[in-house]
């Protein structure tokens, strides 16, 4: 059988185009089929939207759920914003960083305690701390006050101007809070959405509900930590 | 947005802001000292003055090249591989701006940087090849040979690096704060899509075209008169694939630079990627077969050369596709980019069987690149990541700047 022989080479050539037709047609099913990775997901819960949306002018968030609110002085006051603490639930103290110590823009910042564990959060800027909020670090949520009142730290820094375009503000912000929030709604299940489909939250923290046993690994997906 | 982020920093802030990153000259140098710099700043220091040898004592001096062997790895991996990975950029542009498929639009960005970095340091290494690089304007604005196969790559990379570079200049102007300048280039999207496409498609196979010629000195094995298909389809996979290892690198590597965004889900992109690169693989394995069957080579295969053959089209191109399809069915995403990492590398061996290890085959001592050649393409391969990082650290690639950022509405 000689490889230049025209049949041979066009009975190969037909041979071959035949049986990519009827071998394609089962791949292409096979590649096409299967489990979507959005299909991998839970299902999904659509929870009402609540008031956390609201970012107050001045306020620019962090996609790691800090705020930051920027003076044209050269400071900044930092917090966790509504979204981080309904996510963690209650707080046995917040651990910062000494005044006069330096945090670093998508760097940990402060930690959240909780029974055992611990959960790190993002510096929205980068600077000098230059003030500490004692009472909020102590027992954290326990001033009732609206959530861009409830300062950590306040920083001093030369770039906030630089900091400031990485940070989210105004819709850019209401938006980016939604879309948390739609991420969320999708890793509850439904019946722990159905719970609190009548505007709660649950006691101990979104987290919690979402895996009791890894509550500070959910936490620090949202976080970015 | 906050009225910071509205300023632009003046003239004076400019280097501290935009290249210093907001840090002082010595807390930037200081902020250097990583062990991964350490290894780029060895490349470099060894590499460098190892390009600066070839052009000063030539290509004699500096490299296993010869007359009967005028093509080595600068050709088959910094050109020919670069420029086959390269073709990520055209590949997820036109399946988001003409396709409409909005779930790649987060790496739009990323894979447009690449393809233009890709074309650029394969241009790098095209210099070094060249005897005389002074010339390389020559086909372009002085002497068109219309009858040469070169003439035709020679334009299409020029062209297409000037389209690759308008794509991403909407990046750059977010980065400089130039809004007029950027509304103005994203008008240009589409027009500029069509043309990458159109570019591309000519001359990833042209550079298969450049083979043609070569019918003598290239094992009949990897000679075809499809070598222009192979090459075309093969740089769509390696795209694809390319794609997939850089977003997937790009995500561990500059986490704090990566799209805030909840809605962009990685996993996803690189399932549908690997299930169109796995579909196209498949398609490319039987195109290769079909080749195979037309070249009458096949008595070819009980050799060594044949052995070496078999591994190239059912190691890196039959598994990886089947691998793909299993992986995209079952969701496995890290067997996904494994298999583009595979399939990337699969991608840079055929460019080397066929411009080095099948081409001059007959000819013993068959040509090995020297140690020049070898850390010349080290060191632009590494100026290429430098690079990559260089601008990924400062400009908006990985996410887009939140001033023009489009949120999904709540």
């Amino acid at each position: 059988m000689s490889p230049n022989d025209p049949y041979i080479v066009k009975a190969a050539e037909y041979l071959l185009g035949i049986a990519f037709l009827l071998l394609f047609v089962p791949f292409w099913r096979y590649a096409t089929g299967g489990v979507t990775a959005a299909a991998r997901q839970p299902r999904r819960v659509r929870l009402p939207l609540l008031d956390m949306f609201h970012v107050p002018a001045g306020i620019a968030l962090h996609p790691g759920h800090a705020w930051a609110r920027l003076s044209a002085t050269g400071e900044a006051t930092l917090g966790m914003d509504d979204f981080a603490r309904q996510l963690v639930g209650p707080l046995k103290a917040i651990h910062a960083p000494a005044i006069g110590s330096r945090v670093v823009q998508g760097q940990p910042a402060w930690t959240l305690k909780a029974d055992s564990r611990t959960v790190n959060m993002l510096s929205p800027v980068t600077g000098e701390i230059v003030a500490l909020n004692d009472e909020e670090l102590r027992a954290p949520g326990a001033n009732h006050d609206e959530t861009y009142g409830r300062w950590l730290m306040k920083v001093r820094s030369p770039r906030l101007d630089v900091d400031a375009k990485q940070l989210l503000a105004d819709r850019s912000a209401r938006q980016f809070l939604g879309s948390s929030w739609e991420e969320l709604s999708a890793m509850l299940t439904p019946e722990l959405g159905t719970i609190m489909h009548d505007g709660g939250t649950p006691v101990n923290g979104f987290a919690r509900g979402i895996d009791e046993g890894q509550w500070d690994t959910v936490a620090r997906r949202f976080l970015r930590s | 947005m906050t009225d910071f982020a509205a300023n632009e920093p003046s003239r004076a802030g400019f280097l501290r802001d935009k290249i210093f990153l907001g840090l002082s000259p010595r807390q930037y140098l200081r902020s250097l000292l990583t062990p991964w710099d350490a290894v780029y700043a060895l490349v470099l220091a060894i590499g460098i003055p190892c390009i600066v040898y070839r052009f000063a004592y030539g290509l004699g001096a500096a490299t296993n090249l010869s007359q009967t062997t005028p093509w080595g790895i600068w050709i088959g991996i910094d050109m020919l591989s670069g420029i086959a990975l390269a073709a990520g950029g055209f590949t997820i542009a036109a399946a988001v701006y003409l396709l409409g498929l909005e779930k790649y639009h987060p790496i739009v960005r990323p894979a447009i940087l690449t393809g233009f970095l890709g074309y650029l340091f394969a241009v790098a290494g095209l210099l070094c090849d060249l005897g005389s690089p002074w010339r390389l304007p020559v086909p372009i604005f002085y002497s068109w040979g219309t009858r040469s196969i070169m003439f035709e790559v020679a334009w299409c990379v020029f062209l297409y690096s000037t389209v690759l570079f308008l794509e991403f200049t909407p990046t750059l102007f977010e980065w400089l704060g130039w809004s007029r300048a950027r509304r103005a280039m994203l008008k240009l999207t589409i027009g500029l899509t069509v043309a990458g496409v159109v570019l591309s498609t000519l001359h990833q196979s042209s550079l298969g075209a450049l083979f043609l010629m070569a019918e003598p000195r290239l094992h009949p094995l990897w000679y075809s008169s499809y070598i222009p298909l192979y090459f075309f389809v093969s740089a769509v996979v390696a795209g694809m694939s390319m794609v997939i290892v850089e977003s997937a690198l790009s995500h561990r590597i500059f986490g704090s630079q990566k799209d805030p965004r909840p809605h962009v889900n990685l996993d996803e992109v690189t399932i549908g990627l690997s299930r169109a690169a796995g579909i196209v693989l498949f398609a490319y394995f039987f195109v290769r077969l079909q080749g195979l069957v037309d070249s009458g080579a096949w008595h070819l295969l009980p050799t060594k050369y044949g052995a070496w053959y078999l591994f190239e089209i059912l190691g890196f191109i039959l598994v990886p596709a089947l691998v793909y399809a299993h992986g995209a069915r079952t969701g496995k995403v890290r067997l996904l980019r494994v298999t583009a990492g595979w399939t990337v590398l699969g991608v840079v061996v055929n460019r080397l069987n066929v411009s080095v290890i099948a081409m001059n085959w007959t000819l013993s001592p068959h040509y090995l690149p020297s140690v020049i050649e070898m850390i010349t393409t080290l060191t632009i391969i590494t100026a290429g990541v430098v690079t990559f990082r260089w601008i990924v650290n400062r400009m908006p690639v990985l996410h887009e700047h939140p001033r023009y950022a489009v949120a999904p509405q709540v």
